[in-house]
């Protein structure tokens, strides 16, 4: 009984993970690598030992899940009601990419297998803080967990109109409704033209202001999205491009960290 | 323990269903894939500039929004009616995918998009990109009860009823399944010069529709009714596919002979 019920919770996991994440988290890094310096390129591919692009696959396999320690509670980014990190404890990402940097940093005092488990908790961390779903925020109770609302199909009084049943924690994890066949190289490439030349602006500040302002935009939608609430079609379709927006911070920041190291 | 080992296997089969009705999308991002590798450098940048995006992000934009305002009104111009001729039937605006083609070329040719606001140049660009593949599709031709009642039937999958359109929306995805669009493409976009000008045609819109109402009948001698498409043979499967591309490339060379044509 036992094993079979950890079998399903296996291959439901293994679903779930392939049906959204991927390609746009694998978009958002080898975005990234793009925009890193040619040491920072050299340093990843020391410890990752192949390039950047390929090790995002490793990233997420079942092997590198037993590296990283990939229990669910670290996914999640803490905040007070100022928006502030909270450092809850070891199992948020805030504390576990400041604890991975300082690792990360101080490569030479460490041995390789450390470091490269730094480098992939710093580079699966970042993308994860960028969901505004893993945003847990202190004054707003209906952000500590997962729950469901509806939104209408269309315009409200409409024929057509239905109401459909969605979960918050899906909202922010379709990378803005991308069609599939896209491969991670060619979201990468549309990321580039979105991004044009506002690197500068979108890596700008530091982890605790990056922080702070996916906190700010998650706060935003949780004021729409509450359990049980009934959102309209508009609220629901625009949070795509934000989602997004978003993904692409998150390949930019991330960049600004592996850079910073070689200031 | 039998109980719980048949649960797993419906919560499976339930997500394995789940990821495959998203093939609709793929023979858009398909069509403006190949688009983009036929545009000029000019037409390139210019689509850049307005759209921020590659083609294929954009390519199913006007389902993604076709039931929320303002767009609703776009909701019924995907598709146009033919006549026995094999010719657009515009009468009571049944033509309406192909005029709204026409129209919005129309308003960008010839340099006029340059004396336009930007936003309605990026909205007349999301049309053209989205209704002009959509015209291509066989389903999105409709035939006249009156004219042709043996085109009113439908196919199954497993047994079950399945429509026409339904299938013949997602056919160059058919048997395709995780592909990508450079795979896609690096398959099918392998057609000489020559074959592309005749294609193409000088931009002649009306020869177009003829076309795809010839290729759109073509449907109902593969498709036959009650045809179960989970048991198709290799050979019929192949078929499927053929016209499936045919229809794909012609969509895309016209695309970008179209973008080609406005950003000289």
């Amino acid at each position: 009984m036992k094993k079979i019920l950890l079998f399903s919770a296996f291959v439901l996991s293994v679903l779930t993970a392939n049906a959204w994440a991927i390609s746009s988290e694998e978009a958002a890094v080898i975005l990234a690598t793009r925009n890193i310096c040619p040491k920072a390129q050299k340093f990843v591919k020391k410890y990752l030992g192949k390039t950047f692009d390929d090790d995002i696959r490793y990233i997420y396999s079942k092997e590198a899940r037993q590296i990283v320690p990939h229990n669910r509670e670290i996914h999640y980014l803490h905040l007070d009601k100022n928006l502030q990190p909270m450092n809850v404890g070891k199992n948020d990402a805030y504390v576990a990419i400041e604890k991975a940097m300082e690792v990360v940093r101080a490569y030479k005092s460490h041995s390789k297998i450390v470091v490269t488990r730094a480098l992939r908790t710093v580079i699966c961390l970042m993308v994860d803080i960028h969901h505004i779903a893993n945003i847990r925020i202190e004054n707003i109770p209906h952000s500590q967990r997962d729950f469901s609302y509806k939104y209408h199909s269309t315009e409200v009084g409409k024929k057509k109109d239905k109401l459909e049943e969605a979960n918050w924690s899906k909202l922010g994890k379709n990378c803005g409704g991308y069609p599939r066949g896209f491969s991670g190289e060619w979201r990468a490439y549309d990321m580039t033209i979105y991004l044009g030349d506002r690197f500068a602006e979108y890596s700008k500040g530091t982890l605790k202001d990056w922080a702070a302002d996916n906190g700010a935009i998650a706060a935003r939608y949780l004021a729409i999205y509450k359990p049980n609430a009934v959102v309209s079609c508009l609220d629901h379709k625009y949070t795509d491009p934000v989602t997004y927006d978003l993904m692409v911070k998150a390949s930019c920041r991330l960049a600004a960290l592996l850079n910073g190291i070689f200031k | 323990m039998k109980k719980i080992s048949i649960l797993i296997f419906a919560l499976v089969a339930i997500l394995g269903v789940q990821s495959a009705k998203a093939w609709g999308g793929f023979g858009h991002g398909a069509i403006t894939y190949i688009t983009e590798q036929h545009l000029t450098p000019t037409a390139k940048a210019e689509c850049r500039r307005y759209l921020n995006h590659t083609l294929p992000w954009h390519a199913s934009w006007m389902d993604h929004w076709r039931a929320v305002p303002p767009y609703q009104k776009l909701d019924k111009l995907h598709s146009f009616t033919a006549t026995a001729d094999g010719d657009v039937n515009w009468d009571s605006g049944k033509g309406k995918a192909v005029n709204l083609v026409k129209k919005t070329i129309k308003k960008l040719e010839n340099d006029k998009y340059k004396s336009l606001p930007d936003s309605v140049v990026r909205y007349n660009l999301l049309v053209l990109i989205h209704a002009l593949p959509d015209i291509h599709c066989p389903v999105h031709v409709s035939f006249s009860k009156k004219e042709f009642p043996q085109y009113k039937y439908t196919i199954r999958k497993n047994g079950k009823k399945l429509k026409m359109h339904k299938f013949w929306d997602a056919s160059p995805g058919f048997t395709r399944e995780g592909w990508t669009y450079e795979k896609y493409a690096a398959e099918v976009d392998n057609l000489k010069r020559g074959a592309v000008k005749k294609i193409v045609k000088k931009g002649n819109i009306d020869y177009w529709t003829r076309d795809i109402v010839k290729q759109a009948h073509r449907i109902y001698d593969i498709t036959t009714p009650n045809i179960d498409v989970a048991k198709m043979s290799d050979k019929k499967k192949k078929e499927v596919t053929d016209l499936a591309d045919e229809q794909v490339l012609k969509a895309a060379y016209r695309l970008a002979y179209v973008l080609n044509g406005i950003f000289k």
